[in-house]
């Protein structure tokens, strides 16, 4: 009866019959091995391609005045884990594993020339609760306000999405015009 | 005639094969043992680089029209002198006025952070009235190219640095992206508008930290 080591490959014991059934033994412990390695061969090919993706617009949105809204993308520029669905959610990633992710989000503001200029903020928002992260800055009458942040977020089940919610205060409509959002996985 | 196995192709013998014991399992030893050392010698972290500029470096003249997307915007690149470490194949290519940019020689999904100290502008009589980092998609094959250098992501401020920023503000920017190790390229550019029309902003310290997240 052979015995098995804690990684699990089986050897011969003494009391087993030999030497005839060596090849057997030996085809045993063979694939056992290959077995073993293949999967840490997996594993870090799997360590060296983290889940990611990577979504932008150029097209403006506008933002009206006081809302919070929830920006839009339709470019995938990278996506090797299907996080990105655009056509029917364009305004989210959804992460396909469990782990921690690097996200980070960047909007760009047109100005709308109004003397009232106000504040401009970017939260990450995720399906479970608000606020992950965020950046606020006073806008400009007449400049562009080009924003950015970045979290790191635990993901515990897999369907949980999340959010780049923009907000401005200048008084009236503005746009956003390019702006990208992108995740990848950090550790599981 | 020996056989395989299916995934790592160690060899094994079949009742029909001569017996040889110790050469049958010198074989099989042998192939793991060389499987094993290839494993062992992939596992070698996640390949990260990180740069450093360490000289003031003055910002082209703020009399420019469109200032947070000039015509040339390769005329912003800021350049980078030193190397902290490089495990990812990245080539920082010459601070040459039309060059500085940041190439990453393999394909992959790469998250890149930006920082860039700013300090006070010292400059009389003028106000600031924007200062932005942005990284850009450059062509490593063609630097000075004023075709599609997409926008990757950007970072302003309109409000002057001031001593309620302890004199010294620094913007921040990271992106995640995917880079095809052939043309595409870090472009690190920082631009600024002030009134009246002035010569430039010197800016200080600046680091492009690269962590590279696939192969492919």
């Amino acid at each position: 009866m052979p015995a098995n080591t804690p990684r699990g490959y089986t050897y011969p014991l003494y009391t087993d019959p030999a030497p005839a059934d060596f090849p057997a033994a030996m085809a045993d412990f063979a694939t056992d091995v290959d077995t073993d390695v293949a999967a840490l061969v997996a594993r870090q090919t799997a360590a060296l391609n983290r889940p990611s993706a990577r979504v932008s617009e150029t097209a403006n949105q506008a933002i009206a005045a006081n809302t919070n809204t929830f920006a839009t993308f339709s470019v995938e520029e990278y996506d090797n884990a299907a996080m990105a669905n655009l056509g029917v959610n364009n305004d989210r990633l959804t992460f396909t594993q469990t782990g921690v992710y690097l996200v980070t989000a960047e909007i760009n503001f047109s100005s709308n020339g109004n003397a009232t200029v106000n504040g401009r903020s970017l939260l990450f928002v995720a399906n479970l609760f608000g606020n992950l992260g965020h950046d606020t800055r006073r806008g400009a009458q007449n400049m562009d306000t080009e924003m950015t942040s970045t979290v790191l977020y635990q993901v515990n089940t897999v369907g949980d999405f999340i959010r780049v919610q923009v907000r401005q205060e200048s008084g009236a409509a503005l746009n956003i015009s390019a702006r990208s959002f992108s995740a990848t996985k950090v550790a599981d | 005639m020996p056989l395989t196995t299916p995934n790592r192709l160690y060899p094994y013998p079949i009742p029909a094969d001569p017996t040889d014991i110790p050469g049958d399992m010198q074989r099989l030893a042998e192939a793991i043992d060389a499987d094993v050392c290839a494993l062992q010698n992939g596992l070698t972290g996640r390949p990260v680089a990180r740069f450093r500029g360490t000289t003031p470096y003055t910002s082209e003249s703020t009399a420019r029209a469109n200032v947070n997307a000039p015509a040339a915007p390769y005329d912003d690149r800021i350049p980078f002198d030193t190397t902290d470490f490089n495990t990812a194949n990245v080539v920082l290519t010459s601070t040459d006025f039309g060059q500085r940019l940041i190439f990453p020689d393999d394909p992959g999904f790469y998250f890149a952070l930006v920082t860039v100290n700013v300090p006070v502008f010292t400059t009389a009589g003028a106000t600031v009235n924007y200062m932005a980092v942005q990284i850009r998609r450059g062509d490593f094959t063609n630097p000075t190219s004023l075709a599609t250098a997409p926008r990757l992501g950007g970072s302003s401020h309109n409000v002057p640095v001031d001593s309620f920023d302890r004199n010294v503000r620094v913007l921040s920017l990271a992106v995640g992206c995917f880079m095809n190790g052939t043309t595409d390229a870090f472009s690190v550019e920082f631009r600024a508008d002030t009134s009246p029309n002035t010569a430039g902003y010197v800016i200080g310290d600046r680091s492009i930290t690269i962590l590279k997240m696939t192969t492919s």
